[in-house]
């Protein structure tokens, strides 16, 4: 788990993370979440959903690659669905965050927050 | 990752899910076209009635008959380009899609209520005049839920307009300046805020 890993590492360097209390929210980092683009775009779809491919491309920044990747891992945890359909004639892909990937967000922000102490 | 990095890219998400959450509203144009149509058809709904215009008041059907195709293809073609808009399926965005498409169908049944009366021959032409005083009542309804959910202040400022003017209509129940009153209410209570809607949305890309 590279992510928690580093987390772990780091935090311990600012904080000297000593209570187990602690350490135990660092295992509850989503790591399917963290990262800064999978982050982005959980964060933009609790609170747009759906949103459309062209809609994360243009929030995000991110390359349509990129994108593509990212959704990929997080539709494979069931955090997200993406649907592809038509508007109009034109091809679109929706992609709808799911209430397994809701509730996800919502411990991952618990956890970063106990983590940073914030 | 340094804290430093996290720290960053939780600020990033943070920034992402404020630009949804504070998706500007979508549908001022959808708004702004029902508005000018409305206003217009109130018009000359008056001006038939009154006798201003030289219609015969028969020729009413034909009039709301031509605003409800108007209205219905030009929402169908808006709708298009608003579906596709950024921030379109935020929660201020979908609860205002919902009330609207709700007050349209309280209007369509009342609407239709009216026509069977008549067609039982149990009403009379003017159970017409309630569809413009339960209209701004609905309108106020509406802007007072959107501006709850959207925290649009002035929202609040077009439902209490909207249930003045469903107040002021009443008196003029079964009287021709009813629709007059309608119409110029109609461009406080729907032109305006939708220009303001249209102008935040320009505002916030």
């Amino acid at each position: 788990m590279p992510a928690n890993k580093d987390v772990q590492t780091n935090v311990g360097e600012g904080s000297v993370m000593q209570s187990n209390e602690v350490q135990s929210n660092v295992g509850d980092i989503d790591e399917v979440i963290h990262g800064r683009l999978r982050l982005g775009i959980m964060a933009y779809l609790s609170a747009v959903n759906p949103a459309s491919f062209p809609e994360l491309l243009a929030k995000t920044g991110s390359s349509n690659g990129n994108l593509s990747t990212h959704l990929s891992k997080l539709e494979a945890a069931g955090y997200v669905r993406q649907e592809k359909g038509y508007a109009g004639k034109r091809p679109q892909t929706l992609v709808h965050l799911t209430v397994p990937g809701r509730r996800a967000w919502i411990t991952y922000l618990e956890a970063m927050k106990e983590l940073l102490g914030s | 990752m340094t804290n430093q990095q996290t720290l960053d890219d939780l600020n990033y998400a943070t920034a992402l899910a404020k630009s949804g959450s504070e998706a500007p509203l979508v549908g001022g144009p959808v708004g702004l076209m029902w508005g000018i149509l409305i206003s217009v058809t109130l018009l000359a709904h008056w001006g038939i009635v009154s006798g201003t215009l030289a219609i015969e008041p028969q020729y009413l059907w034909a009039l709301w008959i031509g605003f409800s195709a108007l209205g219905g293809f030009g929402s169908a073609i808006l709708g298009k380009k608003i579906a596709t808009k950024p921030g379109v399926q935020s929660m201020a965005n979908r609860v205002e899609h919902a009330v609207w498409s709700m007050f349209t169908l309280m209007l369509a049944c009342l609407w239709v209520g009216i026509v069977i009366s008549m067609l039982l021959g149990m009403g009379s032409v003017a159970l017409f005049d309630l569809v413009p005083i339960v209209g701004f009542a609905g309108q106020g309804l509406a802007y007072g839920v959107t501006a709850k959910i959207s925290h649009h202040k002035w929202l609040a400022w077009a439902s209490g307009a909207a249930f003045l003017a469903s107040m002021m209509c009443l008196p003029a129940f079964g009287q021709p300046v009813l629709y007059l009153i309608a119409a110029i209410a109609t461009v406080f209570t729907v032109v305006v805020p939708s220009l303001k809607t249209i102008g935040f949305e320009h505002a916030s890309q």
